[in-house]
């Protein structure tokens, strides 16, 4: 869905057609469900909060002002909270890590390689503020721009550049050099 | 985006950030990439996708109704405070004393229709709600005439099916339907070739001396309350094709509410006799068919069909019934407590490919009616009442049946005395037995085990061919709960019922009818070890034709 198109939804649903918010529901769902789905690793949290973001966007998008503001990073906005609510009357910690051991892509078919890929990675991202781990999924899973991300999060979009180039960094340091030797032999032999 | 141009700008924006970043590019790469390829591929369930859509367009309805009434009430409060006529009154004074005198006669003009609106709402309404209360009126001795000789439909049914001699099975069937609707509806034996020989049932009552019933007891039947007239009003009109203005005490003996909306429902409500039913406004299901282009799409009907593993328990089915019937208002005070029909579980747990066993899309769950705390049952041995169909793949309840207004008359009957009578009765199988037609010694025996009878009430359909009229009767009877059998069969009933009143006795001796008796004996039987004794000293049966 272009941008425009997208705006005139926005509108049409401003305008008291609502059921224009069935379009966008579709364009974002599967989006809005992964971005929480990493957050919390939970199927049945994962559909609860993703039904009560879109049940919240509908009910506020009428009085939403979006000329400042982008609608997906609205949405993604009020679904960050709804996690960060969750986690604050769990009284847990966001686990970002937990959502590696999900990983199912398809060309990575040694299951043991896999597994000691996920553990490195694991093992590296432990030297990562939440902030950064957060930053750093939402550029690298969620493709969000900075200003996106920036919107979402409440930190200038410079400070979210700062914040992700940092994680990289930091995840280059502390992988260990065997990760390397790992992907260096893992694609001469798929050469 | 693929992945590489992904990579590439996300590395691009690092080195705007800062340029020492192109020094490590292979293993910044490298990193984005791995990352990458760890993503997790998650979707949503699609089931939860269409939930969620179809909740969602429910709550834009409702924001849509909100504002609407919002709109109204806005105009309402600004023409009831007369603010209108104090802004015109500043330039046109003369002009708005004249409108308020408009609107002042148009306002009196539409209270006074309002209010007989109102009037008539709440009378039919204080009349719907007077029906919600159960009622029994008595009634003197033997009101209801015959109970069982004027009943020709159940006589023929029995005798053809003694006729007929063919063995009926499989399922309980819906509990709602007439003992001769349900027995029509069993598979036959023949049906299913799977029956390798004849079979002969033998019942076994092993639960001891029982309690009988009064020499009188009463005799309930059902008064439909005919509500029709109650609406008649409603549609007294000229736009409809035909001006029913001009029938003369017309009344509305049914209508239907049709919900527009996924997972809608159809709500047929039967004025003349005082019943509701519901079932699913098809058109807003998700349909097999429909989703696979065509029942001839074999391989996508298959794939929709339901699994064992996506049965819900019985407490999740339980929930969802008695959920939805307190969300509806269904007032159960006249019903006992949910029972969930399992009774396909028997045949899933006995069949050898479970692969290729239907699982049932739907399970109902039955309110047993009660009337003067005595529970009904149907003549086949089922519980009687409130029949409510749960979806298992949607979980909602996709049906509600047989739900109607508590008003009763009762009558005094005289009951039989005799318990080998009774007795004689048991070892026929009740009012409606299993037969099966086998020749003599070509045939397996399935032992059937009866426990002590409770005392409740039959629901019988006493039919006269003459008034082509039929009553709703609620009949005495002892209920034998069937314990086990000694091996599995095609036999499904959980109770053998048999009416208390004498008027049913009777109609045993039909003349010129071969007589099916049991030959009652008192010594007790040794059971298969499958049978669990319900009790020490009995009775035990066998057929013998006289």
């Amino acid at each position: 869905m272009s941008s425009q198109e997208e705006l005139n939804l926005i509108k049409n649903c401003q305008n008291g057609n609502l059921s224009s918010f069935s379009d966008l529901y579709d364009s974002y769902l599967d989006k809005i469900y992964r971005f929480i789905y990493y957050r919390v690793s939970h199927k049945e949290i994962a559909e609860d909060l993703s039904s009560q973001t879109f049940l919240k966007a509908l009910k506020a998008i009428d009085s939403a002002d979006f000329s400042e503001k982008n609608f997906s990073a609205w949405l993604y906005r009020i679904a960050y909270n709804l996690v960060i609510d969750y986690y604050r009357s769990d009284k847990k910690e966001m686990s970002l890590e937990k959502v590696l051991d999900l990983s199912t892509k398809n060309n990575l078919t040694e299951e043991v390689d896999k597994k000691r890929k996920i553990e490195l990675i694991k093992g590296a991202m432990k030297f990562l503020s939440q902030k950064q781990k957060d930053v750093l999924i939402m550029r690298v899973w969620d493709e969000l721009s900075y200003k996106e991300i920036s919107e979402i999060s409440g930190d200038s979009e410079e400070n979210c550049k700062v914040i992700f180039s940092r994680a990289v960094l930091k995840l280059k340091q502390n992988l260990p050099v065997d990760y390397f030797i790992l992907l260096l032999i893992l694609n001469i032999l798929k050469n | 985006m693929n992945d590489e141009k992904k990579i590439k700008k996300i590395l691009n924006d690092l080195y705007k950030i800062d340029s020492e970043f192109k020094k490590h590019e292979k293993k910044i790469t490298k990193i984005i990439k791995e990352l990458l390829l760890l993503q997790p591929d998650i979707k949503p369930d699609s089931k939860f996708v269409e939930d969620l859509k179809s909740m969602l367009q429910t709550e834009e309805k409702k924001i849509d109704k909100k504002k609407k009434d919002k709109e109204k009430n806005i105009s309402k409060n600004y023409f009831t405070s007369f603010s209108f006529l104090f802004d015109l009154s500043r330039s046109f004074v003369i002009v708005s004393v004249l409108l308020l005198l408009v609107v002042s006669i148009s306002f009196v003009k539409i209270q006074k229709n309002s209010s007989r609106f109102v009037r008539e709402n709440n009378s039919r309404l204080d009349f719907l709600n007077g029906l919600q209360d159960s009622v029994i009126v008595k009634k003197g001795k033997y009101s209801f005439g015959n109970l069982y000789s004027q009943s020709t439909g159940s006589e023929s049914t029995m005798l053809s099916s003694k006729v007929d001699g063919r063995a009926y099975g499989l399922g309980s069937g819906n509990v709602s339907m007439s003992a001769e609707a349900q027995e029509a509806s069993f598979v036959t034996a023949d049906d299913l070739s799977i029956m390798p020989m004849p079979v002969k049932y033998n019942y076994i009552y092993t639960g001891g001396d029982f309690e009988m019933f009064r020499n009188e007891e009463e005799v309930y039947k059902r008064v439909p309350l005919d509500i029709s007239k109650q609406f008649g009003g409603n549609f007294s009109s000229s736009g409809l094709l035909i001006d029913t203005n001009k029938f003369n005490n017309a009344g509305v003996s049914s209508f239907s509410l049709i919900e527009d909306r996924d997972f809608g429902y159809n709500i047929s409500f039967y004025l003349e006799d005082g019943s509701v039913s519901l079932y699913k406004n098809w058109k807003k299901w998700p349909r097999i068919e429909e989703l696979c282009g065509g029942w001839e799409n074999y391989e996508c009907i298959e794939s929709h069909r339901l699994s064992f593993d996506q049965i819900l328990s019985n407490d999740e089915t339980l929930s969802i019934a008695d959920n939805f019937l307190n969300e509806y208002g269904v007032d159960l005070s006249s019903y006992a407590p949910g029972e969930v029909q399992n009774d396909w579980l028997r045949d899933y747990a006995a069949a050898e490919d479970k692969s290729t066993y239907y699982v049932p899309e739907s399970i109902s769950v039955v309110y047993p009616l009660k009337i003067d705390n005595k529970t009904v049952y149907e003549e086949h041995g089922n519980k009687s009442g409130i029949v409510v169909e749960v979806d298992m793949k949607e979980k909602k309840v996709s049906g509600l049946y047989s739900m109607f207004y508590q008003n009763y008359e009762s009558s005094v009957y005289e009951t039989e005395g005799d318990k080998e009578k009774i007795m004689e009765l048991v070892y026929n199988g009740g009012s409606y037995p299993y037969y099966d037609y086998f020749v003599e010694g070509e045939y397996e025996t399935v032992d059937i085990e009866l426990g002590s009878p409770s005392l409740e009430l039959v629901k019988i359909w006493n039919y006269d061919q003459t008034k082509m009229t039929s009553q709703e009767l609620y009949v005495p009877a002892y209920v034998f709960p069937v314990i086990s059998q000694s091996k599995h069969s095609y036999f499904y009933r959980k109770n053998v019922v048999i009416p208390a009143v004498k008027d049913f006795f009777n109609r045993y001796n039909f003349p010129g009818q071969p007589r099916i008796l049991p030959a009652v004996s008192s010594e007790s039987v040794d059971l298969d070890s499958s049978v669990s004794s319900g009790g020490s000293s009995g009775f035990t049966g066998s057929l013998l034709v006289e």
